[in-house]
């Protein structure tokens, strides 16, 4: 009965909450919803005791493949996703970094190959975690980047 | 092995095999495993030691070699022919194909779009495994072992590509590394952490003199004067006579060239020179790479 209180409208879809501030604008990019015609409700700037300051974005009738999840978790680490059926929420997880995400960054070394041929070719980053930094290395120049280095995506 | 595109490609073992492999060419053990075989020689910016070397390395082996030094006579420049389509059209005629191109991460694009072995003869900024595997060579060739050596390495170590690849690959043997520089031009943090994780141990100095007494290897590297403004910096990471005055007997001197003045002439009378080895140890290494590649 909380999460049906908390997820408030949803009747069916997700609810992504605790997103980092100033990351809902990316999310609502993979999700596509300025050219959906789901119903959608975005919250930014909202007061979290876990965060200060956190986004939040609920979507109707909407379900998410595991690509999917595995590229929001790059701007959502840590955050909660819920999927709600009838109001009531049916499944929870914490998003982790994914190991390795295909054709969403695009490497920001202007000399990469990826780059001259970005039109064309797949963009394919592994996700580093070491040294308590979390970056991310291009598979094909192999140089290391921090996330909020990459300035440019595919969505 | 499939390809060569990475140091990173390239476990402990495989070197060791490869260098092994190196020495049997080296005296006259190996010889003819290419015949029949047609190896694409592609190099879209220019080189002399190692095209030479690999072309060379090539015809020792008795196989053929065909190509281009310059993408200038290629569709690719002439005809406006994509990179991978230009690939892929190589791969119909040759068993394997050698490539040099100045975009980083254009070995691995080869690799993913050509149905034939690939080896990278360097990417950019990026990656020359071969140069990183005779450099290996070059110091256990002169030193009868990877372990337990002093390496010095004085130049630009922070842009240097051979520079980065050889630390990456000392990380697999127990060297203790020299390093000389310029604070401008000292190792990136990330490559720090790395040989921390490993345990290499390693340490900074600001002269040659301050360490050249302790080592077996110095690992000399070109200063691109481009990158500073004080010429005087340049002309103090230089190697002279007087710093051989108190040396190992064992020490070596290696250098990938082509050199400037950071390496003067008069060093080559020097029994201490063997940079001239250490390239033509690039032949040797490059056979055993195609040989296991055909093996």
């Amino acid at each position: 009965m909380m999460a049906k209180k908390h997820i408030g409208y949803i009747e069916n879809g997700i609810n992504i909450d605790h997103i980092p501030h100033g990351n809902a604008w990316y999310i609502m990019k993979i999700l596509n919803l300025f050219n959906s015609s789901s119903q959608a409700g975005v919250g930014l700037n909202l007061p979290s005791h876990k965060l200060g300051t956190k986004d939040l974005i609920k979507v109707e009738d909407r379900t998410l493949t595991q690509k999917e999840v595995d590229i929001i978790s790059l701007f959502a680490v840590g955050s909660t996703l819920s999927v709600i059926k009838n109001f009531v929420v049916i499944n929870k997880q914490i998003l982790h970094l994914p190991t390795e995400i295909n054709d969403l960054l695009i490497c920001p070394n202007k000399r990469c190959v990826s780059q001259e041929y970005n039109s064309k070719f797949r963009t394919f980053i592994k996700l580093i975690n070491e040294h308590g930094c979390t970056g991310v290395k291009c598979h094909y120049c192999e140089r290391e980047f921090l996330l909020h280095e990459i300035k440019e995506y595919k969505f | 092995m499939q390809n060569l595109i990475s140091v990173a490609d390239l476990d402990k073992n495989l070197i060791l095999k490869i260098l092994e492999l190196g020495s049997e060419f080296k005296h006259g053990l190996r010889k003819n495993t290419l015949a029949g075989r047609v190896i694409a020689s592609c190099f879209f910016e220019s080189s002399t030691r190692t095209r030479l070397s690999f072309e060379s390395a090539v015809a020792k082996l008795g196989g053929t070699c065909m190509g281009f030094a310059d993408s200038n006579a290629t569709s690719l420049a002439g005809k406006g022919e994509s990179l991978v389509d230009t690939l892929k059209i190589i791969s119909c005629y040759a068993d394997a194909l050698i490539i040099r191109h100045p975009a980083d991460g254009a070995a691995r694009l080869a690799s993913e779009v050509c149905n034939i072995p690939i080896i990278n003869a360097g990417d950019g900024a990026n990656q020359h495994p071969t140069q990183t595997l005779l450099d290996l060579f070059s110091i256990r060739d002169s030193q009868g072992k990877l372990d337990n050596i002093s390496l010095g390495i004085m130049g630009d170590l922070k842009f240097s590509r051979t520079v980065h690849s050889l630390v990456e690959a000392v990380k697999l043997f127990n060297m203790k590394l020299y390093f000389i520089a310029p604070k401008p031009l000292r190792m990136s943090d990330e490559q720090l952490l790395e040989l921390q994780a490993a345990g290499i141990k390693y340490s900074f100095h600001n002269t040659l003199e301050e360490v050249v007494g302790e080592l077996d290897c110095l690992y000399l590297t070109r200063l691109q004067k481009e990158r500073f403004l004080d010429e005087e910096i340049v002309d103090s990471y230089k190697i002279t006579m007087h710093n051989l005055n108190d040396v190992r007997p064992n020490l070596k001197i290696l250098h990938p060239l082509p050199r400037r003045e950071e390496l003067p002439v008069e060093i080559d009378a020097t029994p201490y020179a063997y940079y001239f080895q250490q390239a033509q140890n690039g032949l040797y290494v490059r056979q055993a790479l195609l040989d296991i590649l055909f093996t």
